[in-house]
């Protein structure tokens, strides 16, 4: 039960974070960047929206495996450290 | 009067596939095993103690029976005619890469390239809204970058569920609960047509898990597992929900992606050394130590404790339920949106 809320846990964090990138990628990106499409054009501003849309899935994806890896490590060596605490189980 | 006929409308064809599909699935199966066992296409389940050989490629049938009874849809919905054309061909396809991969050694570069060809009948048969809708933004336009994303979408979906192939019925179990994500969501659009599609599939998978749940008497293999993915990958694009789709596939993705961070680089489960499961000597199996060793969805379950096989695929399936729950809110946010 420990390991599904830990890991549900884990999943509502991808998707609360999955969505408000996507919120700032197609909402709040443009709306930033719109003052640029009249002094730069329009496919330049794309170009910015899309190179910050990149950096923004990179740093999601960079959270997601953080957050995931450390919790499995520590886990791990939690278990590790109670199996050298009682060595006759 | 009239509202029960149109609800009739509206249920009945996604009933009848589901019947259809499972029905076609669950007759088939024990006549294909026969076939691979005679053959020899057998593999070993290496989490057994005694490790069994368990008849291979028995995907065949859910693939046959998905596609059958994708003809009833076809029956009830004559003017989406393309759209099932799309998804038949876009899945048979990947498919074939599959049994191609079982009876050759395709490689874990080449496989997700020969995977992304699934999305080019949808392409050429331009099925697809690049409009896709989001929560809180309503609909975008992505005119240019939709196209690929599709060749994205279908490789992504059909190699993570082909990557969670791993225990009795953990496919079966994990992407029958996404599917029926994809049927409610596809229904909230009022994309009935898709909607029957999903109904399909979902009546093969439930077949099918009956054979592979714990202790399997039949394994999906690529051909069934990267059909099975690449069908849910079409599904999200014909049926418009797409970020539902990838919701609901979050366990799928999570176990693929987990992996790939680790080993840096694609990989086949047989090329790497260090085995992410070991199994102890009373049966249940136990996450490996070993820090070289893959980083999967199974590995982190059985971080905390060993577990039986069947624990293990209930708590993926406990994860995929829960995916699908967001998948549906997803969904409504959408649409009250």
């Amino acid at each position: 039960m420990r390991t599904i809320t830990d890991l549900t846990l884990i999943l509502l964090f991808v998707w609360i974070t999955m969505l408000a990138s996507l919120v700032v990628i197609f909402a709040a990106l443009p709306f930033l960047t719109s003052k640029l499409t009249t002094e730069l054009g329009r496919l330049l501003e794309q170009v910015i929206v899309a190179g910050l849309a990149t950096i923004i899935g990179l740093v999601w994806l960079t959270m997601w495996r953080e957050l995931a890896f450390r919790y499995f490590s520590r886990i791990l060596t939690r278990n590790v450290e109670r199996a050298h605490a009682s060595p006759d189980t | 009067m009239a509202g029960e006929a149109d609800l009739l409308e509206t249920y009945l064809p996604a009933a009848s596939a589901l019947i259809v599909g499972f029905a076609l699935t669950f007759l088939l199966i024990p006549p294909i095993s026969k076939i691979m066992r005679k053959h020899g296409i057998v593999g070993t389940d290496v989490h057994k103690l005694d490790r069994p050989l368990i008849p291979e490629m028995c995907g065949l049938a859910l693939v046959i029976g998905v596609t059958a009874s994708t003809l009833v849809v076809g029956f009830f919905y004559r003017d989406s005619i393309l759209k099932l054309l799309a998804f038949v061909s876009a899945t048979l396809i990947v498919a074939l890469v599959g049994a191609l991969d079982r009876l050759t050694t395709i490689g874990p570069r080449l496989k997700p390239v020969l995977t992304a060809f699934g999305a080019i009948p949808i392409l050429l048969l331009s099925v697809y809204s690049p409009r896709p809708s989001l929560p809180f933004i309503g609909v975008t336009r992505l005119t240019i970058i939709y196209p690929i994303l599709i060749l994205v979408a279908i490789a992504v979906t059909a190699n993570s569920a082909n990557m969670l192939d791993v225990f009795n019925g953990s496919l079966t179990g994990t992407c029958s609960v996404a599917t029926i994500a994809i049927v409610v969501c596809t229904f909230l659009v009022g994309r009935v047509e898709i909607a029957a599609l999903a109904a399909a599939l979902l009546g093969g998978l439930a077949a099918f898990h009956i054979y592979n749940r714990y202790p399997a008497k039949v394994f999906l293999s690529d051909v069934g597992s990267l059909y099975t993915g690449a069908a849910i990958g079409s599904l999200a694009i014909l049926g418009h929900v797409e970020v539902a789709a990838v919701t609901a596939m979050m366990p799928q993705i999570m176990n693929a992606f987990y992996g790939l961070a680790k080993v840096g680089r694609l990989y086949e489960r047989k090329e790497i050394s260090a085995r992410p499961i070991k199994i102890l000597p009373d049966g249940r199996l136990a996450a490996s130590r070993d820090p070289s060793a893959p980083v999967t969805l199974s590995r982190m379950i059985l971080a905390r404790s060993p577990l039986k096989e069947y624990e293990i695929t209930r708590h993926m399936v406990a994860l995929s339920s829960v995916s699908a729950i967001l998948a549906i809110i997803t969904q409504l946010l959408i649409v009250w949106w």
